[in-house]
């Protein structure tokens, strides 16, 4: 299993709304390096169907989604 | 009562593309019955252009009736803080001369569609979706309609996503103006066309594709399955409303 | 440069994979200069403004227009010089854009001419207007063959009486002019009659080039 680096910088999107959401991680992603690792902090369905589908499809790698607290935790790799 | 002779438009949504048509269409000399059940939010901004900062908050067909008389002195525009359902649609149809859909979900475009083929109403159709918009008129029974072309509603899973509803706002100008200038030639007595327009603003090209109605299609074709607006088939399916 | 309150507004924008926060922070970074606010003109204005364009320079003294100009200067204010009018209209639109009244003006010619210049960039955007129709596009040289604008205006391109033209033409701009800001490799330069489907494009001048 890859090994996986300290955060480059977190996001709270627990209290957005769609699409909110994802304009906020991909705000976030533009600010870190290629490489650098995005974590995110968010509860409901919405973001849980949206955030990794958008992330991948935009060439980010989501390694990590588990739950945390009454949410999920993400941690997503930026792309090139 | 008799009508007289000023053309009527019912249009369907008072976002992007509602915006860009009314006040050409009220500047057109025509009537206006305006359907939006939404209230004026921040992100609209970017590209509803009938709307400031200080109508946040206010509905959005009240709002734009508004501006649009503001704009066009003596302009007829019935605002009505309603969607178009299956149990409206006729009677919101009843006395329109041309239906102008600026909707901006599958379910509302499909029951859109159907109605006006069922009611045999000439319809002017627009949408946008990230860099591209297309336009395309509907005679019912004579051209393609907007099922001969999209058979149905895409799966739940296959709406575009959050990351999909990107838009560039100018093209709501782009498509707005083809939407009146079609509508204007139904108006005027003539047609728009059998086609579909589609624009790409990125590489700042058009393309004029070539329809014809589908002889199979199930609601305007020879032997239709489609005969009424039953509300089953328009369920919505909620995604992201920007 | 991005708080809050705008990046709600620019959603839409910033969503897009070729803006993000990074394309919309150059939007608003950048200046445009409008001469002329003939309808084309106010559309192209208007839509700019939306999308948040930082700076705006609008110069047209000429009144307003009995019945207004669409989509922004109201049948209430004719009479009023336009681009003081506009510069108020906007404010309500979007007050990240601060716009201004400029000297000078459209220059004088048979149509309406709609002259757009974009900071850092040597073309200019132009859009003409008249008899029903529009021509538009980005040029190179000085100023564009006023007959060879002339000419298309007349011709059986386009659609005749179409009220929706300036609209159509206005909003084209401000879509170049966007695409422009965020993607500055060369655009392609040259008029383009606006129609109902493919922009047809201008045949090449036979006056002598640009006046």
């Amino acid at each position: 299993m890859r090994g996986v680096t300290e955060p480059a910088r977190v996001v709270d999107i627990r209290s957005q709304v769609c699409p909110m959401t994802w304009v906020r991680v991909k705000l976030g992603l533009e600010a870190i390096g290629a490489g650098e690792i995005l974590e995110v902090w968010m509860c409901g369905d919405e973001p849980l169907r949206n955030v990794p589908r958008s992330a991948a499809g935009e060439g980010h790698e989501v390694v990590l989604c588990e739950p945390a607290g009454d949410g999920h935790r993400l941690l997503i790799r930026k792309g090139a | 009562m008799e009508r007289g002779a000023k053309k009527r438009a019912l249009v369907i949504g008072a976002g992007g593309l509602g915006c860009a048509v009314l006040p050409l269409l009220a500047r057109a000399g025509c009537a206006i019955r305006l359907l939006d059940d939404d209230a004026v939010s921040l992100s609209n901004l970017q590209r509803q252009l009938l709307y400031g900062t200080a109508d946040l908050g206010r509905p959005k067909a009240e709002a734009a009736a508004e501006r649009v008389r503001a704009l066009v002195p003596g302009a007829s525009i019935e605002a009505r803080l309603e969607r178009l359902t299956p149990a409206t649609a006729p009677d919101l149809l009843r006395d329109v001369d041309v239906v102008v859909d600026g909707s901006d979900n599958f379910p509302t475009r499909f029951l859109v569609n159907d109605a006006c083929v069922l009611a045999g109403i000439p319809l002017v159709h627009g949408a946008i979706l990230r860099f591209t918009g297309q336009v395309m008129f509907v005679a019912p029974g004579e051209t393609a309609c907007y099922r001969c072309l999209f058979e149905e509603a895409p799966p739940a899973g296959l709406v575009p996503s959050c990351a999909e509803a990107g838009v560039l706002g100018a093209l709501c100008g782009i498509v707005g103006a083809w939407m009146a200038w079609s509508a204007g030639a139904i108006l005027a007595g003539g047609d728009a066309g059998d086609g579909l327009i589609v624009h790409d603003a990125l590489v700042g090209t058009t393309r004029v594709v070539g329809l014809g109605r589908d002889p199979t299609c199930a609601v305007c074709g020879d032997a239709p399955a489609i005969r009424s607006l039953d509300p089953a088939r328009y369920e919505e399916v909620r995604a992201c409303e920007v | 440069m991005l708080d809050d309150l705008r990046i709600e507004r620019y959603a839409r924008h910033i969503l897009l994979r070729e803006v993000g926060g990074v394309g919309q922070e150059k939007i608003l970074s950048s200046t445009v200069r409008i001469d002329g606010l003939s309808e084309a003109g106010c559309w192209a204005a208007t839509y700019l403004v939306l999308a948040g364009v930082g700076r705006l320079h609008l110069a047209d003294p000429r009144p307003v227009p009995a019945g207004g100009l669409l989509p922004l200067l109201p049948a209430a204010e004719e009479g009023s010089p336009r681009d003081q009018v506009a510069v108020t209209a906007l404010a309500s639109l979007n007050p990240d854009v601060v716009s201004s009244v400029e000297p000078a003006g459209p220059e004088d010619r048979e149509y309406e001419l709609v002259r757009i210049a974009v900071g850092g960039r040597d073309e200019d955007y132009v859009v003409a207007t008249g008899n029903g129709r529009a021509v538009g596009g980005w040029t190179a040289v000085g100023s564009p063959c006023p007959r060879c604008i002339g000419d298309a205006l007349r011709s059986a391109e386009g659609v005749a009486g179409s009220g929706p033209a300036p609209a159509l033409a206005g909003s084209v701009a401000a879509s170049e002019i966007l695409a422009a800001i965020l993607q500055p490799a060369a655009r392609p330069t040259g008029l383009r009659i606006h129609r109902l489907g493919e922009a047809a494009p201008l045949p090449a001048c036979t006056h002598g080039g640009a006046a």
